[in-house]
């Protein structure tokens, strides 16, 4: 009896496992990457340690559609601009620290046998009339609209499904949306070479739990296909009765580049679709330096308020200085209740974002 | 997912068939579509002695003449609920097409009207001007299969006995009508109609008058003035219409066929060619289009008139208005009409009776010697009078009080003469 291939010999590189206590994900990196903080939430004490890995290797990777210096540029784009930037949200800093990832995707490959039924939708167009009467002339109107005309189907279906992509993560969902999608049909099949360099996350979504995922994407899936064997334009009041066979379950990787910056000690996480090259990232205020504006403007208004004052003070002998005198003072009054503006408009920004990342799972 | 059919003993559901699918391994299941008959026609024949049998009005089944066998009609009356049909672009195409029954289409050489009748009728008069030259040609079968009828149920017997007394009524006509060999043949014909139905969202724009009177005081005395203050007004009208009729063919006089209104469309029934059997139709000569044209401006006058009465004043200008249709639906429907001509002092006049109401609308000349004659009658009076107090005016009082009592029997009488000459003249032009 020959022993089991290890992870390492299965995926065709060396990898190690780090575990995190505080977001308790799961990543795998080469040997030739160390890891000392979490790639998901940025904190440090990430250990190598065992965990629960399903062996296999992934079946299919979608290939990264930028070279690192493009993930750069866009980094160096999204940098640009924005009041009282932190200092560590430069683009050679977010360059340095720029590293590959992938989310992991799991794909069911299954054969089904069901029983269907639904209402199905086909377009037509249909002439709608709108007559108007003016200086005693009636003029008419013909609209034309597209209508659905809802039929009903039933059937049955026999079909095997590939590689239907279903969530390996909690979080998933989220990481879409932030990310906007990937195109899967440019998914090529797995290479050691993919993740050279990389940091892969560990499905936290075990195949079981996902299968209620997975049942409703095949239910989509065969959805679309009877619509397209009824030859028809929509679907509605779906239902399926299935029998399923054959299943397995493989794992795609969908990839990403992924850097931080720190603002008011704080570590922020910036993400790059790797194939699409959507930015991701949360522009934080450096609280320091909208504090210290703040401090310029009142110092400045305290200054041109005693000229102001001295000004008018001096006007009493030479009566021409005394609308200077006034305009400073008043200038210095605006300046001055101005002033906790930059400090209190960050402080809100940053609250409202922290706000927003905390809804948002890792 | 949890399977509670087993695919391999699964059967669709009854009254699905199978359709072509697109995708291997999906099997496509539709309702089927309604039972038609198809473009092959069929001949009602009694199948006890094979002759001809037909659509019999009093006892609304097919009876053969020659035996007597019956046989129901398995049609069944779907009234108001009667499906409608939108105005799809491609409305024309995908109705059906033709009679579903041997008919021979008859042209009339004498009025070029076009109709059909059973394959087995022997003897054909038009039913549109009496005459007997008509020529059989095959029956069309590019026009829309009618959804609908509402049979005959007035019998020709009974039917016949009214127009007697109808012709016989009445002293301006000429008494000669009230003899029974006026109309001896009475053609049952089924004429084409479309009925629409619509819902109106209607918004007017006008300005609108409203009487103010103002009293001036003016070189001393108080003086009393109405003007017309005007001011813009807009408003919005919900108008629905149901079950407007259109006539399909242009031989008959819309306004000789709005007098056999109303038909009762709640006795609509499923078309079925059984009620055919024996009987004349009319196949349209008026399409869906043009047909529509013509319910459309009655609805949007309906709609004007809806905004007229919205209007709180009977001074209005500047009126404009949009009406917005929706929910626009047609059907084609066949309904039941009697058809006689009877010719009278070398003219041909038409009759009308509702096949399902019996009431009649006609043509009937006019005996004008009769009417002169009333009207002399209606004058006389006053200008009799007029020359007798004329005559006794020398001789004092009498005079004086006959000549205004006959200016009045002459003003009477006037408008008695204008009355009896107005309706003489609508008779004779009807």
């Amino acid at each position: 009896m020959s022993a089991e291939p290890s992870a390492s010999e299965a995926w065709g590189t060396p990898l190690q496992i780090y575990y995190c206590p505080h977001c308790h994900s799961a990543h795998l990196a080469p040997a030739s990457v160390t890891m000392d903080t979490c790639p998901a939430c940025l904190e440090a004490g990430v250990s190598p340690e065992p965990a629960h890995l399903r062996r296999e290797p992934p079946e299919l990777v979608i290939p990264f559609g930028m070279e690192q210096q493009q993930a750069q540029d866009l980094l160096a784009e999204w940098a640009k601009g924005g009041w009282f930037r932190p200092d560590e949200m430069r683009a050679e800093l977010l360059s340095m620290r720029l590293r590959p990832y992938y989310f992991p995707v799991w794909l069911v490959d299954c054969d089904i046998e069901a029983v269907w039924q639904a209402e199905m939708g086909y377009d037509y167009q249909a002439a709608s009339f709108r007559e108007r009467y003016q200086g005693g002339r009636w003029v008419s109107e013909q609209i034309t609209e597209t209508r659905v005309r809802w039929e009903p189907r039933t059937g049955r279906l026999k079909r095997s499904y590939e590689n239907v992509a279903v969530r390996a993560m909690e979080a998933h969902d989220a990481w879409m949306s932030r990310l906007g999608g990937y195109d899967f049909r440019r998914r090529k099949p797995y290479a050691p070479q993919a993740i050279d360099r990389s940091v892969v996350r560990v499905p936290d979504y075990a195949p079981e739990a996902a299968w209620p995922d997975a049942e409703q994407a095949l239910s989509r899936t065969a959805a679309l296909e009877c619509k397209s064997a009824s030859q028809a334009d929509h679907v509605r009041n779906w239902a399926m009765d299935a029998r399923t066979y054959a299943l397995t379950w493989t794992q795609m990787l969908t990839p990403a580049y992924v850097t931080w910056y720190r603002a008011e000690e704080q570590p922020h996480l910036v993400w790059i679709n790797g194939q699409s090259g959507h930015v991701y990232g949360h522009k934080y205020a450096s609280q320091r330096k909208a504090k210290l504006a703040s401090l310029v403007m009142g110092g400045l208004a305290a200054v041109f308020f005693l000229i102001g004052m001295l000004l008018v003070l001096i006007g009493t002998a030479l009566p021409a200085l005394v609308a200077l005198g006034v305009l400073m003072v008043i200038g210095a009054l605006v300046l001055g209740l101005s002033a906790p503006i930059p400090a209190i408009w960050a402080w809100f920004r940053n609250r409202s974002l922290s706000t927003r990342e905390e809804r948002t799972p890792a | 997912m949890t399977p509670q059919h087993n695919y391999a003993t699964w059967s669709p559901p009854p009254g699905f068939v199978v359709v072509p699918s697109q995708v291997p391994g999906i099997e496509v299941y539709a309702p089927a579509p309604e039972e038609t008959a198809g473009p092959e026609a069929k001949t009602f024949r009694c199948p006890q002695c094979a002759g001809l049998i037909s659509y019999d009005a009093g006892d609304q089944e097919l009876i053969c003449p020659y035996c007597g066998y019956r046989q129901q009609i398995g049609a069944r009356v779907v009234g108001l609920s009667a499906d409608h049909f939108e105005f799809t672009l491609g409305t024309l195409d995908e109705s059906e097409r033709g009679w579903g029954i041997a008919r021979r289409s008859i042209q009339c050489a004498s009025c070029n009207a076009v109709f059909s009748s059973s394959e087995g009728e022997l003897s054909t008069t038009c039913p549109f001007c009496g005459s007997n030259r008509v020529s059989t040609q095959a029956a069309l079968h590019d026009t829309i299969r009618p959804g609908y009828l509402i049979p005959f149920s007035v019998e020709r017997e009974l039917c016949r006995a009214s127009v007697r007394t109808w012709l016989g009524k009445g002293w301006m006509h000429p008494p000669e009508l009230r003899q029974a060999g006026a109309v001896t043949e009475f053609a049952g014909i089924y004429l084409p109609f479309w009925i629409f139905d619509a819902h109106i969202d209607a918004h007017w724009r006008a300005e609108v008058g409203y009487r103010e009177t103002r009293r001036h005081y003016r070189d001393g005395k108080w003086e009393t003035e109405t003007v017309i203050r005007w001011r813009w007004e807009s408003g919005d009208v919900r108008l629905p219409i149901h079950d407007l009729l259109v006539y399909g063919a242009s031989k008959l006089s819309a306004e000789l066929l709005e007098r056999l209104y109303p038909y009762d469309l709640a006795q609509l029934t499923t078309y079925d060619s059984a009620y055919l059997a024996g009987w004349q139709a009319q196949a349209y000569d008026v399409p869906l289009k043009p047909a529509w044209e013509v319910g459309k401006r009655r609805m949007r006058e309906r709609a004007k008139d809806a905004c007229y009465d919205d209007i709180p004043s009977a001074h209005v200008r500047n009126f404009a208005m949009t009406a917005d249709l929706n929910q626009e639906r047609w059907r084609y429907v066949l309904l039941p009409v009697y058809m006689t001509t009877y010719a009278f002092a070398g003219e041909t006049y038409h009759v009308l009776v509702n096949g399902q109401t019996g009431a009649i609308a006609g043509q009937k000349p006019v005996a004008w010697q009769r009417v002169w004659l009333a009207i002399a009658a209606a004058l006389a009076p006053g200008i009799l009078g007029g020359l007798l107090g004329l005559l006794t005016v020398p001789l004092g009082g009498v005079g004086t009080v006959i000549l205004p009592v006959a200016f009045v029997l002459f003003l009477v009488g006037l408008i008695v003469s204008i009355y009896i000459f107005v309706q003489a003249r609508e008779a004779d032009e009807r």
